[in-house]
């Protein structure tokens, strides 16, 4: 294998990195990414980190402590307007996605989901209250998504230096 | 799934992204073929077969007991 194919193959070295954190939420390699998958995740995190910068606007507002009910309120449905753009361009991406992107990304809701819905009933049984509740449910939902993706990149880089090496083999 | 891309693949001398762009899926898609971790859809499947003009069953292995039962499908349909 000339040094070219080991470049357009990951390369080990790349492989064994996996990719930065644009990469690990697509799970695959960035460099290996299709433009379309690169470009719509960058819009998807766009809106995720627009919609994080409002809610903490909102709390940030509200922890002031200067302004009506109503008032807050308003700034807070502002806020579901980057989180309504952000569900619309995840829906777009996981569409238009390359179809082993697309596993994983199904995959990592999946377990998510399955975090967050363990989590969710044991707050429940529990009676745990208020904010530590919501975190019991939001933190394991959130750690199984993300811990799936990471899995699934070291996995795919993995295979990656697999197939190199049996091309080298092969030859 | 096991398959015989990696070998058609190196016969016409394409490279796991060139043949990724042919197909419009990425190099890892291609990849993940080839070491059989992922069974790619009936869509690619279909592109891949077109695009080294192979049947579907020649480049997928395993897919004989599948086609032999769709042969006797059909057969018993046109009885």
């Amino acid at each position: 294998m000339t040094d070219v194919e080991r470049s357009e193959n990951g390369g080990r070295s790349r492989a064994g990195r996996g990719g930065n954190v644009l990469g690990y939420l697509g799970t695959l390699n960035e460099n290996s990414m299709r433009d379309q998958d690169r470009s719509n995740e960058r819009q998807v995190v766009i809106y995720v980190c627009l919609w994080t910068l409002t809610l903490v606007s909102t709390a940030v507002i509200k922890g002031l402590g200067q302004f009506q009910q109503p008032i807050i309120a308003f700034i807070f449905l502002l806020s579901l307007i980057p989180a309504a753009l952000a569900v619309k361009s995840y829906l777009k991406m996981l569409r238009e996605a390359d179809e082993m992107f697309r596993t994983r990304q199904l995959e990592a809701l999946a377990v998510g989901f399955g975090a967050g819905f363990i989590s969710g009933t044991t707050v429940i049984f529990l009676e745990i209250p208020g904010a530590l509740g919501a975190i019991a449910i939001v933190a394991p939902m959130t750690l199984g998504f993300f811990a799936r993706m990471v899995l699934a990149g070291r996995e795919a880089a993995r295979d990656a230096s697999a197939a190199i090496d049996a091309n080298e083999e092969m030859q | 799934m096991k398959n015989r891309l990696h070998v058609l693949r190196a016969e016409r001398r394409l490279s796991q992204a060139t043949l990724a762009e042919m197909l419009d899926v990425s190099r890892q898609t291609v990849n993940a073929i080839e070491v059989g971790k992922h069974d790619p859809s009936l869509t690619l499947a279909f592109r891949i077969a077109a695009i080294f003009d192979a049947p579907i069953e020649d480049i997928f292995l395993g897919l004989e007991e599948a086609v032999e039962a769709l042969k006797a499908i059909r057969e018993s349909t046109q009885a």
